[in-house]
């Protein structure tokens, strides 16, 4: 039997900017494996020498045969990444995590919150959706971010744009030349936005202040915690429950998480 | 003791210290462990004795952090951390009321502690109050090191090797260490990772070492990282040997005067520089 | 399955039999404390009454633990480190250690991802559990459902009585390794004693729930304890149920080495993550942690509490903190709100 913690080897096959500190890898098994993760999973990514760490699956290609993790460059495993070229060796293990319900959403209303690199865990759940458009009702898409310069996924942006089945409001923190679009932080946008409860579901990703700020413009809509996923992020090391450094309280963002529903996370944590 | 717990009685009662950090026998267990004292506590329980090991100025940090005016009651060798950590602008001396009681030594596993045979100052350096009397007690000498020094470089290594593999990395002996208080310690860096996390001896080696390196013109040798240490890895001779060299180089043994700087935190126009001097 | 007898005149002569057969782990002491070590016949074996000083958590978790090798001069392989399969005898284990292995199972074997290596280890050792024939001033295993002559968890128990010791098989395993001449059936049977509890018990639902203390900031209750915990994390080493453990990477001359190694959700950088958010950032928040782990979130994550009362975290603490009666203290006060 394999020992869980030890990855396999990929093929780095293609390196994107996404902006000035975030890149997009695509993977590929050497085995040919297809990774069969759901959205809102995660993998373990590492460079034997230089260490691991935690990405969510943002996006599947080609039934799981590629995958992508979209990588904000922060710290010496993120830099070694960043500094690694197509043709590359990397190591993957996953996916691990609970995954966004999505077929419990199927004829709900989506209400998708991404901040910053926060849209790279939900990227997945948009591609799902159109991929099945027919079982899900409105798709909202509402991404933020600093600057222009920060968005992300600026391809798919462009097309969610001009899909008339999804309203996708892109905001901004500051004002900015250049920019006619909205302006406002996230949870503020979210407000003014007004987002219907109404039966829908959202699902908020982002930084952790972003976060506890957005839900908490959304309870003031009306939403209720019934309604409302999120992602919530701790340290990791092992990534399957058993090193014991991402729990809070008695459960383990790695298994019982990283997607949580909101009233499944006590209000004090947020 | 009776003077003891009168004074701080009274600097507790009248409000001129929030809190008192002291030992207390647990009347339960009838161990002697640090507590920190408020106004309106018994202070029957409060000792002073040779089983008041444990090193307060440890504590001191984070207790001192959370109230106005902070007394503590101090051994000589707790004193002399306190000193350094002083110097380094750790602790503001205005909030603090140290009381210092003459100490004829402590026990550590029922025996006097061996660090006590080799103590420089009875009482501390720093204090508002000194309880008992101060004694002359004779020059840092380092003569614990006297036969790690007779032996040759291999049995040395040997020796040392042979208690770092023990070591579990379990840094109980940091932070037991008043002067250990970085953030973000060495050994847990990780970008680059200057210290292999794991027990390796070549990992355990190099933290043993790069802990007894912070510490040259530091340590108080007040023994707590010995005596914490799960394995009883004779830390103290590793620390001897840095203040040894210190005392050579720099003519400085650490804590004992509060008008010096830590030698390795200033540069002096005559620090010695053998190096660029092409001595050996 | 019945009593067999071996004199203590016989001790040295059927370890040294063991040790023909497999890998023989016994308590000899080491630099000062009694710990479980490969049998060496010129160290006197140390059966202690009681508590064994190191517990038994390396034999099968040990501190440094390769799981995979690479050659840093090409980093395109990870070669995983092999399981062990020769067989060992761990002789002398007493009850509340082979409980503590017992909950370690429900971490690396009946949880999600079963760990091969961890499991090769159980699987090639047969335990021998020794009954304890008193308790320590700082054992409370009777708190915690124990009993210092516990059997569960062993493939064969000996008691030792003023002239011999009693051997008795549990299960195949234990029998199979109780085949000796030197061992003789027997009808005498060790003397069961009552054992005294209520040292330190703990009612884990009295205790703040999993709930209340998600992320939010710690009580006072716990602040008072890390006014004087130095979160040095010796309890958590000495402890038999802490596993929590990091992942490294490690090169020395020439060879690249993936290890597990233990640590500690006391120091401070456990939880710190990259952009330098540490959501355990203070002493309370880690002291309240730890203090709860034992008795409420393990019972969440692995279905059990975790502190089998062998009190060494008493032992260890260098500032004389004394976990089993605080927590029950906490117990206590927390049952009164």
């Amino acid at each position: 039997m394999a020992v869980e913690l030890v990855p396999r080897a990929a093929a780095l096959r293609q390196v994107c900017d996404e902006s000035a500190d975030v890149k997009s890898f695509t993977f590929e098994f050497m085995d040919s494996s297809t990774l069969s993760s759901l959205p809102g999973q995660f993998v373990e990514v590492s460079l034997p020498g230089v260490g691991e760490s935690t990405f969510a699956v943002s996006r599947l290609e080609d039934g799981g045969r590629r995958f992508h993790v979209s990588v904000k460059r922060m710290g010496h495993v993120t830099k070694a990444l960043h500094r690694s070229a197509a043709g590359e060796t990397i190591f993957v293990r996953g996916p691990y995590g609970k995954p966004f319900p999505v077929a419990a959403w199927k004829g709900k209303d989506i209400l998708v919150i991404g901040g910053g690199i926060g849209l790279a865990p939900l990227r997945p759940v948009v591609d799902h959706i159109l991929a099945n458009r027919a079982d899900y009702g409105k798709l909202d898409i509402l991404f933020g971010a600093r600057t222009p310069g920060d968005m992300i996924f600026q391809a798919d942006l462009a097309a969610w744009g001009r899909d008339p089945g999804i309203k996708l409001v892109k905001t901004i923190d500051v004002e900015c030349v250049d920019w006619d679009g909205c302006v406002g932080l996230l949870p503020n946008v979210v407000k003014q936005q007004a987002y219907r409860p109404d039966g829908s579901i959202a699902v908020v990703c982002g930084p952790p202040v972003m976060i506890r700020f957005t839900l908490a413009a959304l309870r003031e809509l009306g939403w209720p915690d019934e309604q409302v996923y999120t992602t919530l992020e701790m340290k990791m090391q092992c990534g399957i429950g058993q090193c014991g450094r991402c729990n809070i309280g008695g459960k383990y963002v790695c298994k019982d998480g990283p997607v949580f529903r909101l009233d499944q996370i006590p209000s004090v944590a947020l | 003791m009776k003077e003891l717990r009168a004074r701080a009685g009274e600097a507790l009662a009248n409000g001129a210290i929030d809190v008192l950090l002291c030992w207390r026998t647990e009347p339960e267990t009838g161990r002697v462990k640090p507590h920190v004292f408020r106004k309106g506590d018994d202070l029957e329980q409060m000792v002073f004795d040779d089983r008041c090991v444990h090193n307060l100025v440890t504590f001191l940090p984070e207790v001192a952090g959370h109230n106005k005016k902070t007394g503590a009651v101090l051994k000589g060798c707790d004193g002399r951390a306190l000193v350094t950590l002083l110097a380094e602008k750790r602790l503001k001396r205005d909030n603090l009321y140290l009381v210092t009681v003459a100490c004829d030594g402590v026990k550590v596993d029922g025996r006097t502690a061996a660090k006590c045979a080799d103590c420089v100052t009875n009482v501390s350096p720093v204090a508002d109050v000194v309880i008992g009397e101060k004694k002359t007690m004779k020059p840092a000498e380092y003569k614990q090191l006297e036969y790690i020094e007779e032996m040759k470089p291999e049995e040395r290594w040997q020796f040392f090797a042979q208690q770092f593999e023990r070591c579990a990395r379990c840094y109980s002996c940091r932070q037991v260490c008043p002067m250990c208080y970085c953030e973000t310690c060495i050994a847990e860096q990780v970008g680059p990772a200057w210290i292999d996390p794991s027990t390796k001896l070549s990992a355990n080696t190099m933290w043993q070492l790069s802990r007894a390196y912070h510490l040259a013109g530091r340590c108080a040798d007040c023994g707590e990282c010995e005596r914490a240490c799960p394995e009883r890895i004779p830390l103290r001779l590793l620390n001897a040997a840095m203040q040894k060299a210190v005392k050579d180089l720099f003519h400085v043994v650490p804590g004992t005067d509060p008008d010096v700087q830590p030698p390795l935190s200033v540069l002096a126009q005559d620090d010695p520089d053998s190096l660029l001097e092409g001595k050996r | 399955m019945p009593w067999k007898k071996l004199a203590k005149s016989d001790l040295p002569a059927f370890l040294a039999e063991l040790s023909t057969r497999a890998e023989l782990i016994v308590p000899q002491e080491k630099s000062g404390k009694v710990r479980f070590l490969p049998f060496d016949a010129a160290q006197p074996v140390n059966f202690p009454s009681s508590l064994v000083d190191v517990s038994l958590k390396s034999v099968f978790f040990p501190k440094r633990r390769p799981v995979a090798t690479f050659d840093p001069a090409d980093r395109t392989k990870l070669e995983p480190a092999a399981p062990e399969t020769s067989p060992r005898i761990l002789l002398g284990a007493h009850p509340c250690d082979v409980a503590a292995v017992n909950y370690v199972d429900r971490v690396f074997i009946h949880s999600s991802f079963k760990d091969p290596l961890y499991e090769a280890e159980r699987n090639r050792t047969t335990i021998i559990g020794m009954a304890c024939s008193e308790m320590k001033p700082e054992c409370h295993c009777t708190d915690r459902d124990l009993s210092p002559d516990d059997e569960r968890g062993m493939d064969a128990v000996f008691y030792e009585t003023s002239d011999a010791y009693l051997f008795r098989a549990l299960n195949d395993k234990g029998a199979a390794i109780l085949k000796s001449s030197l061992l003789k059936e027997t009808s005498e049977e060790p003397q069961k004693k009552d054992w005294p509890g209520g040292k330190y018990p703990v009612d884990p639902s009295s205790l703040p729930s999993a709930d209340d203390s998600l992320l939010s900031p710690p009580s006072s209750l716990f602040q008072d304890i890390a006014d004087l915990c130095l979160t040095c994390g010796a309890c958590t080493f000495a402890c038999p149920t802490c596993t929590c453990f990091l992942i490294s990477d490690e090169q020395h001359e020439g060879r690249g080495e993936r290890v597990t190694a233990w640590d500690s959700c006391q120091f401070s950088g456990y939880s710190r993550m990259t952009g330098g958010h540490n959501p355990r950032k203070t002493r309370a928040a880690r002291v309240r942690n730890r203090m709860l782990d034992k008795f409420v979130y393990t019972v969440e994550k692995y279905g059990a509490t975790s502190c089998v009362g062998c009190g060494r975290c008493a032992i260890i603490c260098p500032v004389g903190r004394h976990f089993p009666k605080e927590i029950a203290e906490l117990s206590a006060k927390a049952k009164g709100r």
